[in-house]
């Protein structure tokens, strides 16, 4: 009888231990949508803003050279057939030149524009970060995927509904980001 | 006692049960192919071999468009003093280089992507079969890239005990004798 007890204590012992094990074996697998966070962020509309009024005084520096372009091009269209042939390729020349410097001019505004996004973003970027780690440590999760990347294309193509209601950390981690 | 067996004796179905779910528990493991590919001493012969090619298509375009330019010059300076049939011949002739340039533009940008693609395909190949040894040695279901091509994060997060289990790339690097 008691070589039975000790044989049950031991098959429970056994028990116990499988499904110890099947507890911290079984993976929790999150995601969340990184896009619906930024979009939701005060800090972002600022960053936005600024970026918009950024881009309308490049834009508007850029559009006046535009037009005294245009102007100059029409005039040598109107004066060419009286110009010499030496005026006329002077006139082009400096057409030329005037429009390769509007070009270079509005690739530096470009690159300017991303560098200046980049740089305000990037601080919002580790803030995120910081808030999925958080929330992801909070709910034990081992891991988090991105739902959707930032050119539309869908990783995770369905979730049931627990996983949706349990495991989509998306507006948890916006109400961190936004209660501070 | 009869009663005592058949209780050891459920015990041990439900551990058999266990021990089917243990065999079916998912495990998910993740590695960032594109950085092992760029760690790969072959890059280096890659890339000097992209670079050569490069480098000898602009060379041969840049005398094309040299040729275009000189051509067009000409036809400038005697334009005045042609006929007007010729000047519509030199005129056709002068817009089909200047398309034959656009072609060869628009060629050489395909055959770089093939190239590349032609070179990094068989480093890719042995990526993949040393992930999925990697896998099949540590009993997982799924191998997950973490970032696509475009810089995008694919895995967000992996907590720190996961980064240990699951993160594979060392696995994978070890396995290509790097």
């Amino acid at each position: 009888m008691i070589q039975f007890k000790k044989l049950i204590g031991i098959a429970l012992t056994f028990v116990c231990l499988m499904s110890m094990q099947i507890s911290a074996q079984s993976l929790k697998v999150g995601y969340a949508n990184p896009d619906q966070i930024i979009g939701n962020l005060p800090s972002f509309k600022k960053i936005q803003q600024e970026m918009e009024s950024l881009v309308k005084t490049r834009e508007a520096s850029l559009l006046g050279k535009r037009d005294s372009l245009a102007k100059s091009f029409q005039s040598y269209q109107e004066l060419s057939a009286n110009m010499s042939t030496s005026q006329r390729e002077a006139e082009e020349t400096r057409l030329q030149g005037l429009n390769d410097e509007l070009q270079e001019l509005s690739n530096s505004v470009r690159a300017e524009v991303q560098r200046k996004q980049a740089e305000l973003l990037q601080p919002v970027y580790s803030e995120i970060q910081k808030a999925i780690d958080e929330v992801a440590k909070e709910l034990k999760l081992d891991f988090v995927f991105n739902k959707v990347t930032s050119n539309g294309d869908t990783i995770i193509l369905f979730a049931n509904d627990t996983a949706s209601n349990k495991l989509d950390i998306t507006e948890k981690v916006i109400a961190k980001l936004t209660k501070k | 006692m009869k009663k005592l067996i058949l209780i050891v004796a459920l015990f041990c179905v439900a551990q058999m049960d266990i021990a089917v779910v243990n065999a079916q528990q998912l495990t998910i493991g993740y590695v960032d192919p594109n950085s092992i590919l760029a760690k790969m001493p072959e890059m280096a012969a890659v890339d000097r071999k992209l670079k050569n090619f490069m480098e000898k298509k602009q060379k041969e375009f840049a005398d094309k468009e040299a040729g275009f330019r000189d051509q067009m010059a000409a036809y400038e300076q005697k334009k005045a003093v042609i006929s007007a049939d010729a000047r519509t011949r030199e005129e056709t002739k002068l817009n089909q280089l200047r398309q034959e340039l656009m072609v060869f533009d628009q060629q050489y940008q395909q055959e770089m992507q093939q190239k590349q693609a032609e070179y990094v395909g068989p480093l890719y190949k042995q990526i993949q079969d040393a992930i999925s040894a990697v896998a099949k040695e540590n009993k997982m279901t799924y191998i997950f890239n973490t970032v696509t091509t475009t810089g995008d994060f694919i895995l967000l997060y992996a907590s720190d005990d996961a980064q240990q289990k699951y993160n594979i790339t060392e696995k994978v690097i070890a396995k290509l004798g790097m």
